[in-house]
């Protein structure tokens, strides 16, 4: 009989799919749940009155914004300085009309933040998939990992490689087929159409989501790149000719 | 169980740079600005000329040398090595990556590529060995700064490739072990069928999911 709970919640513009193993307090789910409200209601570009938006628009000063907001953008300008600009949310057009968008980096801060809120409730078997990047933590079943898919980028139904993975996982892919071009090369202000998706996997979502938007601008040379500065994260990524290309850690990941 | 460091929880404890924020902000503004001086929507390329563009294709060009350019030294190093028989199978072919000859160039930059390789390994025939010590390569800047490969040579054989400058803004130097040195694995794209608890890449918005495989897998889920 299947302990722990499983569900989905709408937010943010996405389903975030939440599936818990262990037996946990209920009142978790609702704590991570009004975190992922407020990370919206604070940080959607979707909304006018977010605080993002306001600041982006100029509506409100540095001095207007909370140690949350500010932090958060700090942490997009140590991004940024980290992939020599390939990360930029002030080049990204947003759909509040501005030209500061953080998305890239607050779905996966946000989510492994809603992970932390899981331990400290005493859940270690967890599994968080925002859109399609995940946190998990432990396994599905004892000595099972979690079975986790890249989609084929042709054919949503397809997994282009399975991973089994399990401990302290984050796993986030950068790829236009589901929301078209919306990934922008800082350099050019153009989408950037050069990959078909990029697959960062490490421990750390908020690192791993957005070097998986970094190296996506960048291209194949920023497989090359992530893997001389940062040695401990793998990538999986599809070229537009049917190609993959892997790092030589990857294939231990695999199923 | 404590949680690692949240990189933000760092941020946290010291002052937030709002001169730094404000910069963000007059660079968004900027970037704004250049965006609406574009022509708009209807999708036609603009004539204003891209800067940027121009030299990105330089950029790549100069990694697709770079790395052809490590690539023949260490293949001349490992063949003129007599004791590091081991190492020209596994090191030479693994380094010249294929991967950059297939971005999108402009035939300049790949011919400029593709005749690097070829005049450098010929170089290579000398039978001198390889002297030990440590010897440092030129730099060579790409799109995302200055690359630079020290190489450490003992008995004859690589014994360490150090990449001192690397495209990040610190200078950090990371060793890199040579049986360990950057390689990408090169496949060919299959499709999988297998059973998942997750799907990576699927970016599902409200409405697609619906129909998407999240929800197929969501509902076994329920059901099981």
């Amino acid at each position: 009989m299947p302990l722990g709970l499983h569900h989905v919640e709408l937010v943010m513009g996405m389903a975030v799919s939440i599936d818990v193993r262990d037996d946990i307090d209920p009142d978790s789910l609702t704590r991570v749940i009004a975190w992922l409200h407020h990370v919206d209601a604070t940080f959607s570009t979707y909304k006018l009155e977010s605080p993002i938006s306001q600041f982006g628009i100029g509506a409100l000063d540095v001095g207007d914004l909370t140690d949350e907001v500010r932090g958060v953008l700090e942490l997009c300008e140590i991004v940024r300085e980290a992939t020599n600009g390939a990360f930029d949310i002030a080049s990204v057009p947003a759909p509040n009309g501005s030209t500061l968008d953080p998305s890239g980096l607050v779905k996966g801060w946000s989510i492994e933040r809603a992970a932390q809120i899981f331990e400290a409730d005493g859940a270690t078997n967890f599994c968080i998939n925002a859109g399609g990047d995940i946190a998990l933590r432990g396994n599905p079943e004892p000595g099972q990992a979690w079975r986790i898919g890249i989609r084929h980028p042709s054919d949503p139904m397809a997994s282009a490689a399975v991973l089994a993975l399990s401990g302290r996982r984050a796993i986030a892919t950068s790829a236009t087929y589901e929301r078209g071009a919306h990934i922008f090369d800082p350099a050019t202000g153009e989408p950037t159409a050069e990959l078909a998706s990029v697959t960062i996997i490490g421990e750390d979502l908020t690192t791993v989501d957005a070097y998986a938007t970094a190296v996506f601008v960048m291209g194949l040379p920023g497989v090359e790149w992530l893997m001389e500065t940062h040695p401990e994260l793998d990538a999986f990524v599809i070229g537009h000719d049917g190609l993959t290309w892997e790092t030589p850690g990857f294939d231990a990941l695999r199923a | 169980m404590t949680p690692p460091n949240d990189p933000i929880d760092d941020i946290f404890n010291r002052s937030v740079q709002n001169e730094r924020l404000s910069q963000l902000s007059a660079r968004s503004k900027k970037h704004r600005q250049d965006i609406a001086g574009k022509t708009p929507k209807n999708g036609t390329s603009t004539s204003r000329v891209h800067a940027a563009k121009g030299s990105r294709s330089t950029a790549l060009g100069l990694a697709v040398v770079s790395t052809l350019g490590l690539a023949a030294y260490l293949h001349q190093a490992a063949q003129s090595s007599s004791s590091a028989a081991g190492l020209a199978p596994s090191v030479a072919p693994e380094i010249s990556v294929a991967p950059t000859t297939t971005v999108p160039q402009s035939p300049t930059t790949t011919s400029k590529s593709s005749g690097q390789a070829p005049t450098t390994t010929a170089k290579s025939t000398t039978s001198k060995g390889l002297g030990d010590g440590s010897f440092t390569g030129n730099v060579s800047t790409n799109r995302f700064g200055p690359v630079q490969v020290k190489i450490t040579v003992s008995g004859g054989k690589i014994t360490a490739v150090d990449v001192p400058s690397y495209p990040s803004n610190d200078n950090r130097s990371i060793a890199i072990n040579r049986n360990a040195i950057p390689r990408l694995v090169q496949s060919t794209l299959t499709a999988q069928s297998a059973n998942v608890n997750s799907v990576s890449g699927a970016t599902y918005t409200s409405t697609s999911y619906k129909i998407s495989l999240q929800s197929a897998i969501d509902k076994s889920r329920a059901a099981g």
